[in-house]
């Protein structure tokens, strides 16, 4: 199922670009054109081996079924996901000496990784190290506090 | 001439402070080479400006050894952290990460490092002594050749789809797709590139790489903690990861040495032609490399579960990369990669200009160069073995602690490498992706050489067909590129059933004759 | 007569001793740090010029300079970051190229800066342009290159820099004055196009005179052409375009410029600064050592020069656009 799902979406990405490319020069858009009919046969090829394959399957069910990850994996997975967008967007706005240890410490107590003593003493050193490194020594022009 | 330069280079070499550069670039670039996120290119373009008051002998030993440092780190964060810190290491990854899963993670370390040292003095050693010759090699390719050996170079994707072939071919295809991304060389058309300025040169390759390995893995170790399963093992109840114990045995024995001597002097030899070539760099050479034992072995399936050819190959391969990308640069005064392109940087701003006289006014400089990487190699060996025992103790870190550890460094090391914060939301664009493809079972290198060989496919192209006027004929006009051409086509069809089908043809034709 | 003559002399003579010791006092008003934004990779053509200049500015004007890097899209993200966001109060400058400077805006509708968002402070140095063949070539002259060009059109591959750079719209210069037509080949720089003539790849590179002379003077590249004034002294069997009846000059330039509404008296510091500099006997000769053509153009004479170019490189560009479209 995942093999299928793959190349429809290999499919409508394949479009998508073919479609962007329509507007360029006849030599801007020849190597795009060629990768997309490539992988637009490449994906009906996986398709048609995926039919196949359930031919062999006789249980309908089991043709339609989708390895899901456990729910408390999903849950963790994307609260971790949130706090890194969330890191990401901070640094820039409200500066790296908030955002980085607000992002270990809020992670690291969120997925309870060790002793709290530990963790702060990791936060500090983290972010430490990498100030004194890129931004004293090596003059990294990340922007280090909010921006008033 | 050149004899007393060689001498004269080498007694340049043994100056304290040269040697001390040599050791602290080493150590340095080993150090920043094994921060999953921080890469080679970071480092060199954030130190470079530094050497810049240096003498001009000391700041390029400096940066030599920190490239060649740099190198050995990322493979160390590709071994323990499945997150390579250099494109060259993404490599290494596929064989080193499973090893150092099945707790032997001293034995992956200790073969990378002896292969690294057998191809980096090999090339140092090509690199001395008939450098001058082999830099006339590199006139003759031109784009006509650059196109045939990315065809070739693609070819590989065949062989690195762990799975099913048509999924990694997928990847390949999108990882050509997006190398397109970009000003198109003839036109000057921006591709893909949505209006916005950071794209018009590419999807930085760099960037790209530790958005695909990090990111993923960061979000596997911080969800599975301790418990983290290896990429091919999809058993219900997991592996446990097994903590490699300090005190395993590194280095490999007598016997294994001589065993792996054919693979790495093969591979070092592999590098050593691929720097060479301008236009392919340490990213390719290692990938050919592990094609070519992949396809020299017996044992092609226990590539990709932790068989130690695998780390082999790549490593001494992008350790003779360094010494083979520099032959050019003294032949001709042409840069052999980009990192050899910086390294020439260095070297403007002392006044000395890329060009022949490299060989015969500034010679002192260059040889203690050469030298220099000689030295460094060595350096890396004997600094290699005390930093990673150091570094095997990192597994012992809580995979909890050491997942937002890799997304700080990650951002930090995406940031630095040209000072964009839209790289940084590049990257976790790719670690999205690299999230989806691993999830639902596409290999991804095949997607890192597709992005590798995107750019140089789609220029060599235009510029040849432009050269050809237009007709197709032009590769097959130049030996070499026919030559290579013929090869690749070879490859694919040996991939497919076909040899195989024609094998079973000729044993029916010659039953039928018997009977 | 003459009394007026001693006195003009020797009022000249008092002023020229003087003006170096009262340059020794200048000292820059608008700050003691000043950022450079460089739009190209460190260890570049930029760079070097960076790394030369600044050392000697920063003792005339008594500051300090920081190099910050901002490399893509040829400049544009730099410049487009120092014409839209940067203060205009002398304590961020950049270095400026043309003709990029002017080709991404022309050539791009995304790129949004225009050099009327810039107060341009000096131009330091100028790369002349020129043709160089293989010594393998059957070209052995300008006229070679020409009839080759005439008898077979759209036949002689001629590479450049890259779309945009300046060996394009010098070779497209030179189509238009000789009345012939070249096979353009792009490529990734002055680097590789030298390095596909030398390799007998491509007939002719078009490219500069700074990276090609090491190759030319051991023998490893032939000169046809070059693209300046007068005959560069270091090729002096090299004709200039303009002696042989084509009116080419054209090369690739290197200067300074700031966030437009600099305060005039900041922005004369600046030129004044490096026009010192560029007279510094010392500086010359490392310049030369570094094949750098000192070519000081300061003030309003930049912002004319660069107007200048705009307005040639638009018009080039107008007629050029649909043929390299539709190739």
């Amino acid at each position: 199922m995942t093999r299928l799902l793959v190349a429809l979406a290999a499919i409508i990405i394949a479009l998508i670009f073919r479609n962007e490319a329509a507007g360029y020069p006849r030599v801007a858009a020849q190597l795009p054109k060629l990768i997309t009919s490539v992988m637009i046969g490449l994906a009906l090829l996986a398709i048609v081996q995926q039919l196949l394959a359930w031919r062999q399957v006789t249980d309908g069910a089991s043709r339609y079924a989708l390895t899901m990850p456990s729910w408390p994996r999903i849950r963790d997975g994307s609260v971790f996901v949130a706090l890194i967008i969330l890191y990401a967007w901070a640094i820039t706005s409200i500066g790296y000496l908030i955002a980085t240890p607000a992002f270990l410490l809020s992670s690291l107590f969120i997925a309870r990784a060790t002793k709290p003593w530990i963790i702060l003493l990791t936060a500090a050193i983290v972010t430490l190290a990498i100030w004194v490194i890129f931004v004293n020594f090596l003059r990294l022009p990340i922007p280090l506090f909010p921006r008033i | 001439m050149p004899d007393s330069f060689l001498m004269i280079g080498l007694i340049n070499v043994l100056d304290p402070i040269n040697i001390a550069a040599i050791l602290l670039g080493t150590l340095i670039g080993m150090f920043i080479g094994a921060m999953p996120g921080l890469s080679a290119t970071m480092a060199i373009a954030l130190l470079l400006p530094l050497t810049f008051s240096f003498r001009p002998e000391t700041g390029l030993a400096l940066l030599a050894s920190l490239y060649l440092g740099a190198m050995y780190g990322g493979s160390i964060a590709a071994i323990l952290l499945r997150t390579p810190g250099t494109p060259a290491a993404a490599a290494t990854v596929i064989d080193g990460f499973p090893l150092a899963q099945q707790g032997k993670a001293g034995k992956a370390l200790g073969f990378s490092l002896t292969a690294s040292l057998i191809g980096g003095l090999l090339s140092s050693i090509v690199l001395l002594t008939v450098a001058p010759l082999l830099g006339a090699l590199v006139l003759n390719f031109g784009p006509v050749q650059i196109f045939a050996i990315a065809v070739l170079g693609m070819t590989i994707i065949g062989s690195l789809s762990t799975g099913s072939a048509v999924l990694g071919l997928l990847a390949g295809a999108l990882g050509l797709l997006l190398g397109t991304i970009g000003m198109d060389p003839t036109t000057g058309t921006p591709r893909f590139t949505m209006d916005n300025l950071s794209l018009f040169g590419g999807v930085p390759f760099t960037v790209a790489l530790i958005g695909l390995f990090s990111v993923p893995q960061a979000i596997r170790l911080i969800v599975d903690g301790d418990k983290a399963k290896t990429m091919t093992e999809d058993a219900p109840g997991g592996m446990v990861k097994t903590v490699s114990k300090i005190k395993d045995r590194m280095l490999p024995t007598g016997r294994q040495f001589i065993e792996m001597l054919p693979n790495s002097l093969r591979s070092g030899v592999i590098g050593v032609i691929v720097g060479l070539i301008p236009g392919t760099g340490g990213d390719t050479a290692s990938w050919f490399a592990y094609n070519e034992a992949k396809r020299f072995s017996r044992e092609k399936e226990k590539f990709g579960t932790g068989h130690t050819p695998g780390i082999v190959a790549p490593e001494a391969a992008n350790n003779a990369v360094v010494g083979g990308s520099l032959i050019p640069t003294i032949a001709l005064g042409i840069p052999g990669s980009s990192a050899t392109a910086v390294l020439l940087g260095g070297l403007m701003v002392h006044g000395i200009l890329p060009g022949p006289t490299l060989m015969t006014d500034h010679g002192a400089v260059t040889y203690t160069l050469l030298w220099a990487v000689f030295f460094a190699n060595i350096a890396l060996f004997v600094v290699g073995i005390m930093f990673t025992r150091a570094c095997i103790s990192v597994t012992k870190i809580p995979n909890r602690v050491v997942g937002p550890v890799i997304i700080v460094l990650s951002i930090i090391g995406a940031f630095a490498i040209n000072n964009s914060v839209f790289d940084i939301w590049l990257m976790l664009g790719f670690g999205f992706l690299g999230f989806l493809l691993d999830s639902c079972k596409v290999p991804t290198p095949p997607l890192v050489i597709g992005l590798i060989l995107g750019p140089v496919l789609d220029t060599s192209l235009q510029q040849s067909l432009l050269i050809g006027g237009g007709s197709w004929m032009v590769f097959f006009e130049s030996k070499i590129s026919a030559v290579l051409l013929v090869i690749a086509f070879l490859s694919i069809l040996q991939a497919t059933p076909l040899f195989r089908w024609i094998g079973i043809g000729l044993r029916r034709v010659r039953s039928s004759q018997q009977s | 007569m003459k009394q007026r003559m001693y006195l003009a002399c020797a009022s000249a003579l008092a002023i020229a001793t003087a003006a170096p010791l009262a340059a020794q006092d200048m000292q820059y008003t608008a700050a003691n740090e000043v950022t450079v934004l460089q739009g190209f990779a460190a260890g570049g053509g930029s760079d070097a010029l960076a790394q030369l200049v600044q050392p000697y500015l920063a003792e005339v004007l008594g500051v300090n300079f920081v190099n910050q890097y901002l490399p893509g899209a040829t400049g544009a993200i730099a410049w487009t970051r120092l014409a839209k966001q940067e203060p205009n109060d002398g304590t961020i400058i950049s270095i400026t190229n043309t003709p990029m400077l002017m080709t991404n805006y022309l050539m791009n509708p995304a790129i949004t800066y225009t050099i009327e968002e810039l107060t341009p402070i000096a131009n330091v140095v100028t790369d002349p342009g020129l043709a160089v063949v293989s010594p393998n070539s059957p070209l052995e002259t300008f006229e070679d290159m020409l009839n080759a060009a005439r008898d077979n059109p759209r036949t002689l591959t001629v590479g450049n820099s890259g779309v945009g750079g300046d060996d394009f719209f010098t070779s497209v210069m030179f189509e238009r004055a000789a009345g012939v037509e070249f096979q353009k080949v792009p490529f990734q720089g002055d680097g590789p196009s030298m390095t596909a003539a030398m390799g007998d790849s491509i007939d002719v590179s078009f490219n500069n005179v700074g990276i090609t002379y090491p190759q030319i003077a051991a023998g490893n590249l032939r000169a046809l052409v070059v693209f300046s004034e007068e005959r560069i002294p270091e090729l002096p069997d090299v004709p200039t375009a303009r002696e042989l009846g084509y009116d080419v000059v054209a090369g690739s330039s290197r200067g300074y410029s700031a966030p437009a509404g600099m305060p005039d008296d900041i922005r004369d510091q600046l030129v004044e600064g490096l026009r010192i500099v560029t007279e510094n006997p010392d500086f010359q000769a490392a310049a030369a050592a570094q094949a750098m053509n000192i070519d000081f153009i300061g003030g309003d004479d930049y912002t004319a020069f660069l107007e200048n170019q705009f307005v040639e490189f638009s018009a080039i560009w107008e007629e050029v656009k649909d043929d390299v479209q539709n190739q």
